[in-house]
This record gives structure tokens, C-alpha cells and sequence, in this order.
């Protein structure tokens, strides 16, 4: 039911997101538009409209929604594995390591695999790593798994500023830009690897759901409830991390969505995680497309949308540890 | 039900478990009884596949549980832990149906059926009313029997439980023992593991006690194999067993 009327809502914004922005058209205009992707024939004084709608707005919208769906969902994915509520892509530092990956294959293409495989593997380091270092006698403290996440973001980060600096002007440009997570220069190719290779780890993650409902009772009751805890830990990780690393090497790191939308999700429907990332997803999307029309349109120069996740996130984090910190732990 | 053969364990070179051997049959409530650090715990993770023995074996039904995979071992046996609380706020109805897990074939996880079992058994412990609450706002004893909500839901033919009174209070310790026996009296071996010597006096029918020499120090009817001697060579002249109404006691000496 609340999925239902999310969904709903979801596909109300990113319509009304079309229409905003400097250029701003007519409701019939911009349904005539969408309803011709052809285009029209020239001369035509929509042609303008077009290709704002075709080759502008309409890409960036999808690619927001699909990166909101794989970092909301992600989120949740980590925090059922690693039975910690805090944690999320960007604080178990595999938005860094996954950035790193793709700053690697930006600045040396030549040596490198692509950029989306490049970032898979920086944050599929980035989070064994965080998870090593946070392990002590088969136990995981939350709070050990937080500081180990954000000691493997900062490395990234450094090792990201030592690209930067090795880099020549054009890549310099690329990475600065990307980096600082944004959707400015999205095309239809970043659609087109992104948002398939979300929806399709979206749909594997889901269908696991109910094992990840079991998992995050701790290992030995996993297992003694029929769920192969290492098995399908690696599975899902793997699954979350891929498509971290999809939204990561398409726009830059975008902070908090992935602990914002899940436990706002769990406020709604309990804990269930086969509502949970649905809900968490179409919720982080929404959240995505509101959040990236703000940025194209609050000031007249453009502001990187992972700067205003960060001012609404960053509060948030501290709203929960203060008001729920008894509940979380 | 339960065959333990010659079963050793060590810790590197720390050795826990030494020639264990021992076997628990069909509908039997079996206590498994040690001073701390006797390697209880352990001999329970072995049961339970969760650790692997340096050697010997062990047989459900006259299977060796190391040709079983996850999710065969979980059609057998249950495993009660003791009561905690769980990382996310679940209600009770949620924490008892992961017990349908091995069940569940399908996309989705549970199905009616499931739900229908799982009231019925939460009905069956008198915690229905508590089947929308969160788990983790419970008390321990309530939390308890939701873990052994979920051990029923499991539907298996064995069920170990990891001191499962040793934080409750002495309504719920009773209470908890006596569903243990009515448990094991439905035709279900119901292993459990204990440090109260009285516990294993007043309501099971077998124990196993576990010796500070890392061996298996006595076993049988516990009137017999928890009798003055067994105490005072776990314990010292801390304790004598005494008689009252005709049940055995164990009292400080």
C-alpha cells in the first residue's frame, strides 16, 4: 500500500522534473515531446524543447533514479549483512574505493580495464578491507565496522588526491567533475550501462530478501536456520557493491542515501527487508530527483547534487544517533 | 536420535573435548551438565555443525551430519540460543516465521501456510498477543519462548537449546521447563544445555556431565549419574544432594 502510493509518487516527480528548470515548457508541449522521441520535423519551433527534454532532462532523471535505487538499496543490502544500522556505501568507504577504481581508469586508460569494472573492484576492496579490519573474535562491533569504513574512505580519498595530481589537464577536469558527484553530463550511454545493471542486482537483491531477513540474526543462526551465511553474504555484498559501483563511476559519490532511505523505510514497514528494499529504493530515487532539481535550479549556476545530500544527510545521521541511538544498538 | 561417537575438538593446540561419546533417544529431554568452561558450549557447536571435530563423529537418525548440507542440517535440527536482542526491530510473528526457512521453497519466502503454523504455535505458548510487538522490547522470558516459537516452527526431530533459563526468573525458569518436557514428550529429542545441577535433577530424563578433565565424567538417569559423588568430584564439598517429598535436591553443604 505505501509502496503502491511511493511509487506513484515517484513517477509524479520525475514528471514535474521535466517540466522544471531554466527553460521552462508547457504541460502539453512536453507531453507532445515525449510522445514524439523522433523528434520534429524541421523547422518546427519545438525542435528546442526536444532536445531539451530528449538529450537533457529525460537521461538525467533516469540516471537519478536509477543510482537513488542502487545506493538506497545497497544501504539496506550492508546493513542487513553486517547487522549494523549505520552503515551505508559512503561510510563503509566503498563509494571511495569504488571512486578510486574509476579515477584509475580515468586517468590511465590505456592500462586499465573499464571504468565500471575499475570501480566494482575498488569497492569490492574497499569493503572486504573494512570488514577485516572491523572483525575480532567472529564478532563485528557496529561501531568498529563504522571507524574501519571510514579509515578505508579516507585512504581512498587520499590515493584519489594523488591521482588528481598526477593527472593531466583534461583528466584532471573529468575527475574533479565527476568526483564531486553530480549529473551534468549525462548521456543516454550512462543510462544505458547504469540503469539495466541496476535493476537487474536490484531484482537479484529482492529475491534474496527473505535470507537476508534471516542472516541479519547473526551467523550461526543462519545457518542453523538453513541460510548458508557466508554463501549468501557474499552474494549480496557483491550484488550491493556492483551496483554502488555502477552509480559511483556514472556521477561521482553521493553520500547518506543509503542510510537515510532504508531506515526510513523500516520507520514505515518494520524491518521485513522483502518491503524494506522496495520501499527504500523507489523512496531513494524520489529523494534523488527532488534533490537534483534543487541543485539544477536553486541558484543559477549549477550546485553537485552530492553536496546537497551531504547538507540534509549529515543532520540526519545525528537526529538518529541522538533520538534513536537506544533503539539502534 | 542423537549419536555422539569418540568425538575430540581442540582450539589449536588447546584441547576442549576429549573421547566424547554418547547417545540421546527419541523423545528424550537430555541435559547436558557442566561446570563453566567444560566445553558444553562446544560439544553443542559441533552438534550443530557450526564447529568441526579434530575427530569422531556424529549421527542424526544414523546420518553423519558432515554429509549434510545447510539446509538438510536445518530440516533435523533447531538451535534455541539464548535470549538476545536482534540488530533490527522485528515483532514476534517475524523472528518465530524465520523458523519456516528450510521449508520455504519459492520466491517470496513465506507463504500462508507459514503464517498459519506459526500462530498456531504462538497460541500453543500463550504469546499470541504478543505476536505484533517488538521482539526486542520484550522481556526475557517472553523474548525465550519467541526463540522457541521459532525452534517449534522449524518442525524438527531435534532440538538444542543453549541454557535457555539462565537469565530468566524462577516463574519463567518453571515455565520454560515444563514446555521443554511437554516438547519432548510430542516425540522430540530436546537437548539442553545447563549449569543448574537442580534443573537437571527435577526435570529431565538423561544427562550428560562433562568433566573438568575435558571427558565425559557420568551419564544416565540423573538421580543416578548427578548423584553425591559425580557433585563432589565437579564441585568439591561445596554441595550434598538432599531429599524432599520424594524429588532430589541439591543444597549447600
Amino acid at each position: 500500500m505505501w509502496i503502491v502510493l511511493a511509487a506513484g509518487l515517484l513517477c509524479a516527480s520525475a514528471f514535474a522534473a521535466l517540466l522544471i528548470g531554466a527553460y521552462k515548457p508547457g504541460l502539453w508541449e512536453t507531453l507532445a515531446t515525449i510522445a514524439a522521441p523522433q523528434g520534429f520535423p524541421p523547422g518546427d519551433e519545438r525542435t528546442v524543447l526536444h532536445t531539451i527534454i530528449w538529450e537533457i532532462r529525460l537521461p538525467r532523471i533516469l540516471l537519478a533514479i536509477g543510482v537513488g535505487i542502487a545506493l538506497a538499496s545497497s544501504g539496506a543490502v550492508y546493513q542487513g549483512c553486517f547487522r549494523n544500522p549505520l552503515v551505508e556505501p559512503y561510510i563503509l568507504g566503498v563509494s571511495a574505493g569504488a571512486a578510486f577504481g574509476a579515477a584509475l581508469g580515468i586517468v590511465f586508460p590505456k592500462f586499465f580495464l573499464s571504468i565500471q569494472l575499475m570501480a566494482f573492484a575498488g569497492g569490492a576492496i574497499a569493503v572486504f578491507s573494512a570488514y577485516a579490519l572491523a572483525r575480532r573474535n567472529g564478532d563485528t562491533p557496529v561501531v568498529a565496522l563504522v571507524l574501519a569504513g571510514v579509515l578505508i574512505g579516507s585512504i581512498a580519498t587520499a590515493l584519489v588526491s594523488i591521482l588528481k595530481y598526477l593527472a593531466n589537464d583534461a583528466a584532471l577536469r573529468e575527475i574533479v567533475f565527476w568526483y564531486m558527484g553530480g549529473f551534468y553530463h549525462v548521456s543516454w550511454s550512462d543510462v544505458r550501462i547504469v540503469l539495466p545493471g541496476v535493476l537487474t542486482g536490484f531484482t537479484l537483491i529482492w529475491a534474496l530478501s527473505w535470507k537476508l531477513n534471516v542472516l541479519s540474526m547473526g551467523d550461526e543462526e543462519a545457518r542453523a536456520l538453513g541460510v548458508h551465511p557466508e554463501r549468501y553474504k557474499v552474494v549480496l555484498v557483491a550484488l550491493a557493491t556492483f551496483i554502488t559501483a555502477l552509480s559511483v563511476s556514472a556521477c561521482g559519490i553521493i553520500a547518506w542515501i543509503g542510510l537515510m532511505m532504508p531506515h526510513a523505510a523500516r520507520m514505515i514497514l518494520g524491518p521485513d527487508h522483502r518491503f524494506v528494499l522496495p520501499m527504500s529504493a523507489i523512496m531513494g530515487a524520489l529523494y534523488l530527483i527532488i534533490c537534483d532539481t534543487l541543485a539544477r535550479t536553486l541558484i543559477q549556476a549549477e550546485i553537485p547534487v552530492g553536496i546537497i545530500t551531504s547538507l540534509l544527510g549529515a543532520p540526519y545521521l545525528l537526529y538518529l544517533l541522538r533520538n534513536k541511538g537506544k533503539e539502534m544498538f | 536420535m542423537l549419536t555422539v561417537d569418540q568425538l575430540c575438538f581442540s582450539y589449536g593446540a588447546h584441547e576442549i573435548l576429549r573421547d566424547i561419546t554418547f547417545e540421546a533417544g527419541e523423545g528424550q529431554l537430555c541435559a547436558l551438565f557442566g561446570p563453566n568452561g567444560s566445553g558444553k558450549t562446544t560439544l553443542f557447536k559441533c552438534c550443530l555443525n557450526f564447529l568441526q571435530p579434530k575427530s569422531g563423529a556424529i549421527y542424526f537418525g544414523g546420518k553423519h551430519i558432515r554429509e549434510m548440507n545447510v539446509s538438510a542440517m536445518a530440516k533435523r535440527a533447531a538451535y534455541v540460543p539464548q535470549e538476545h536482542k536482534t540488530a533490527f526491530p522485528f515483532t514476534v510473528r517475524e523472528v518465530a516465521l524465520m523458523g519456516r526457512s528450510p521449508h520455504m521453497n519459492g520466491f517470496w519466502g513465506s507463504g500462508k501456510a507459514d503464517r498459519e503454523i506459526v500462530m498456531e504455535i504462538l497460541s500453543m505458548l500463550n504469546i499470541d498477543h504478543l505476536a505484533y510487538k517488538n521482539y526486542n522490547a520484550l522481556s526475557g522470558g517472553q523474548r525465550q519462548l519467541t526463540l522457541i516459537a521459532r525452534a517449534l516452527a522449524q518442525d524438527t526431530p531435534l532440538i538444542f537449546l543453549d541454557e535457555p533459563t539462565s537469565s530468566l526468573d524462577f516463574k519463567n525458569q518453571l515455565l520454560i521447563w515444563n514446555l521443554l518436557r511437554e516438547i519432548a514428550g510430542q516425540g522430540r529429542t530436546v537437548l539442553v544445555c545447563t549449569h543448574d545441577p537442580n534443573h537437571v535433577l527435577w526435570f529431565c530424563e538423561q544427562v550428560i556431565v562433562l568433566g573438568e578433565d575435558r571427558r565425559v565424567a557420568s551419564q544416565g538417569p540423573p538421580r543416578r549419574a548427578l548423584d553425591q559423588n559425580v557433585l563432589r568430584r565437579l564441585f568439591g564439598d561445596v554441595c550434598r544432594v538432599a531429599q524432599a517429598d520424594g524429588v532430589d535436591v541439591v543444597l549447600p553443604s
